[in-house]
């Protein structure tokens, strides 16, 4: 067996006292930034490049990939407590793990949480010890055609995403895509919607989006209501889940890792589409998928498995390929390069001692994590009683850091305010965000690998029928409207 | 725990501000540098800016702070960057984007003299890789089997008016071939798009393309610099294989305002050419495919001046449009 050899060669190299010390370093760190909204790893791991040049490679890496999964573990920590998304991919878990701090549950959702992050870890590094080049390779399989029928499945399915009034949910979906598409086009250069500005060039960024429609919009609503706003300690149920949480958590969780750990892998498409797309899958199991948006343990479990899994396999293809799957990730690949290491195919041969000890070190980090965060989650839970009015105001204090700290420009800023205000009429005309988000995710990359694909095949059509796992995914397209417009058609869709 | 935190905070900002007022008086430099990068953290640009940072602060005996202003491929930080005062406290790394942005979007400002240009810092190459199954396996090979079919070979790039996009443009605009250009979102889903065939042909960074390449993905065709690379001796240029004339650079050079005094110029370019001299950061540049330049001022706005002129004209051939 040579995977326990290579492993047991891993964790002798992840066990030694200092990769242990610059383990935990990370992930301890991680897990601040995670709670810190907009302070994300990618900046932190930007400003402690530096002090990398002064390590050695498998401590450095082992600490900078600490900080990137620890941040994952923290990002839900905000989107339970106070509906701020902590990180882009913890965005979906605001949905239901805010509704659940609502109702005394904030800690169940928190363990929950912690507990679903660690069993997707374990899963996702299994398989990059297991499997890294192969999947990597299944990686090369996506090209243009794949990515447009992927995302026109998902763009069907989002409908599941709605609450209520399926005409609004639709309304919301074309609004993010409407937002999503405002500045340069990646096929033409062109910049679209930016009406001369500058900063609208690049587009508006994930974190202002989310944090305006989330956290500023939910903090303006709050403020509109007369009555003192409800202290949720009063009826704090329990710090950890009961059985039953756990049971219906652990299946989510499951599934939540297998769809974060295959979206993981896609350079681009990231952890935040893995959580959006497992809890739609979440809510289309469901027996009963009215419970969603109303504090379902599920809806809490399935996204932070996915992200979590996401982030372990976001490693696949920069380990096995030389190729950074998000800017986070070339910054790794950055600083092995200035270690003189050639990350690529070479790498599990020429470094075996990086590549299995950081596997190890993997392991390792998420067991520390859950050992960090379960003890904070009473903690956590005591930060809600500090009074509202010294809550709010601390919220958007660091929804304003958070924002500025991406491109250190103002005008990220007073957008992610005006953003808000759109949240807050939102709010007003009942309309959800969570499908405006998924519009604005999903819309730009569709259209992008769309165009693309139809350059690549000269204007023909049939290609995406022609690829297999294209048609798969058509397929499975067609099938899933046929599921949800049948039911709509036979009787009037209950209001929920 | 709160209230008193904050008032730490303002007891700190304001003690920060009575500090930097008595200290305008003192000698350059009193206090800490703010060294602008025109993109988010991540890209190469940034990641020289982060080698170079601790090398020359400990030159100069102040911190020089990196602090990323992304957006527009540099023209937002240049724009904010041409109205910061003129005394030697924020400095810019300048990138290749710097050079076609007058060509591709409508500026605020001129990109020769609104800055006082200090040094070129250093300039890596792009190389010419394909498919394993692209049949040519030179640079003329490719020119006769691009006249061969023409409108037929797809390229990737990073995205458009990036040095990748532009390398195959020039090289187009150069030996009458006509190519597809297909753009993605940067330069990760560019070369997988390169190892998985959808494209055949890219001008990657050396660093990244080259371990492919030994690696058996790919096949090196050539480089794109004025002379072959450190990190690939064995692969002849562009210009050397068949294009006389041919050069594309990616260049990271550091500037200031305009109207920067002199004295404090000087000072910038001697430290920033004593930390390119040192060892470390010369093998460091080198690991990133940057080899180390640091030239005069004057020879620096003279080369940005030439870098504007050449990509003004082939964006203006390639019908290449921003705004």
């Amino acid at each position: 067996m040579e995977l326990f050899t290579n492993l047991a060669y891993g964790f002798g190299v992840a066990f030694s006292l200092q990769n242990l010390a610059y383990c935990f370093a990370g992930v301890a760190l991680g897990t601040l930034i995670g709670v810190l909204p907009g302070v994300g790893p990618l900046v932190t791991i930007a400003m402690l490049f530096p002090i990398t040049f002064h390590l050695p490679a498998v401590p450095a890496i082992i600490m900078l990939a600490g900080i990137f999964y620890g941040a994952q573990y923290g990002g839900s920590t905000t989107s339970i407590l106070v509906n701020l998304p902590g990180e882009t991919a913890s965005a979906v878990t605001c949905i239901d793990g805010y509704q659940m701090a609502r109702q005394g549950r904030a800690g169940p959702a928190l363990a929950t949480a912690a507990l679903a992050s660690f069993f997707a870890g374990c899963v996702g590094t299994l398989l990059i010890a297991l499997a890294g080049p192969t999947i990597g390779e299944w990686a090369l399989k996506f090209g243009a055609a794949e990515y447009s029928s992927l995302m026109l499945m998902a763009l069907v399915a989002s409908a599941v995403m709605t609450q209520g009034d399926a005409v609004k949910g639709l309304a919301m979906v074309v609004l993010g895509l409407i937002i999503g598409v405002i500045g340069i086009d990646v096929n033409s250069g062109m910049a679209r919607y930016s009406f001369g500005v500058p900063e609208l060039i690049d587009g508006i960024g994930f974190t202002v989006v989310a944090v305006g429609l989330f956290a500023v919009a939910e903090i303006v609503a709050n403020l509109e209501s007369r009555e003192p706003r409800e202290v949720y300690t009063g009826k704090v149920t329990g710090l950890m889940p009961t059985a039953r949480d756990l049971r219906d958590a652990a299946w989510p969780a499951a599934r939540g890792t297998v769809v974060g750990a295959g979206f993981g892998v896609l350079p681009g498409t990231g952890p935040a589409l893995s959580s959006f797309a497992t809890y739609m899958l979440e809510k289309k199991l469901a027996r009963d998928p009215s419970r969603f948006g109303r504090g379902a343990i599920e809806g809490v479990a399935a996204p932070e498995a996915a992200n979590n899994a996401a982030a372990q396999t976001a490693f696949i293809p920069m380990l096995t390929l030389g190729i950074p799957a998000s800017a986070t990730m070339a910054l790794m690949l950055g600083a092995l390069t200035l270690q003189g290491i050639a990350a690529g195919p070479q790498v599990m041969v020429d470094k075996p001692d990086l590549f299995w000890g950081l596997i190890a070190s993997m392991w390792i980090g998420n067991f520390l994590l859950v050992v960090l965060n379960l003890p904070l989650v009473g903690l956590w839970v005591k930060l809600l009683t500090v009074p509202y009015r010294w809550l709010f105001p601390s919220i958007i204090v660091f929804c304003c850091i958070g924002n500025y700290s991406v491109n250190n420009n103002p005008f990220d800023v007073y957008l992610c305010a005006a953003i808000g205000v759109l949240g807050y009429l939102l709010v007003k005309l009942e309309c959800e965000p969570a499908p405006l988000l998924l519009g604005y995710v999903l819309g730009p990359l569709l259209e992008e690998n769309l165009r693309r694909a139809l350059l690549l095949s000269r204007g023909d059509p049939t290609v995406f029928l022609t690829r297999p796992i294209s048609l798969a995914f058509m397929i499975a397209t067609v099938l899933i409207f046929i599921i949800m417009v049948v039911p709509t058609v036979r009787a009037p869709r209950r209001p929920a | 725990m709160r209230p008193p935190f904050i008032c730490r905070v303002l007891a700190l900002m304001l003690s920060a501000c009575a500090a930097s007022s008595a200290l305008a008086q003192a000698p350059y430099p009193a206090k800490p540098i703010r060294f602008i990068v025109g993109f988010p953290p991540g890209g190469t640009n940034d990641i020289v800016a982060r080698v170079l940072a601790p090398k020359v602060s400990e030159y100069l005996g102040q911190q020089l702070v990196v602090e990323n202003r992304g957006g527009a491929n540099t023209a937002i930080a240049s724009e904010m960057f041409v109205r910061t005062p003129p005394d030697g406290y924020t400095i810019m790394l300048n990138a290749p984007g710097y050079a076609t942005n007058p060509s591709l979007l409508k500026l605020n400002f001129d990109s020769i003299r609104d800055f006082a240009f200090i040094t070129l810092a250093a300039e890596s190459q792009n190389l010419l890789v394909v498919h394993p199954s692209f049949p040519p396996r030179s640079v003329k090979e490719l020119i006769a089997f691009s006249k061969k079919h023409p409108g037929d070979i797809n390229y990737g790039s990073s995205g458009i008016g990036t040095t990748v996009h532009l390398s195959a443009e020039l090289f187009q605009y150069m030996t009458g071939t006509k190519w597809v250009h297909v753009a993605y979102k940067g330069g990760g889903p560019g070369l997988v798009a390169l190892l998985s065939g959808e494209v055949s042909l890219y001008f990657g960074n050396v660093p990244t393309v080259i371990r492919q390449a030994r690696a058996g993905k790919l096949r090196a065709i050539a480089t794109t610099g004025a002379k072959r690379t450190p990190a690939a001796p064995d692969i002849p240029t562009v210009a050397e294989a068949g294009v006389p004339g041919y050069e594309v650079s990616t260049f990271y050079g550091v500037s200031a305002p305009a109207k920067t005094p002199r004295p404090i110029v000087d000072r910038l370019h001697a430290e920033f050419v004593r930390a390119l001299n040192a060892p470390d950061i010369r093998e460091r540049l080198q690991g990133l495919g940057a080899d180390p330049v640091g030239n005069t001022p004057e020879q620096y706005t003279a080369f940005m001046q030439n870098e504007i002129a050449k990509w003004a004209k082939v964006i203006k051939a390639a019908g290449i449009k921003g705004e």
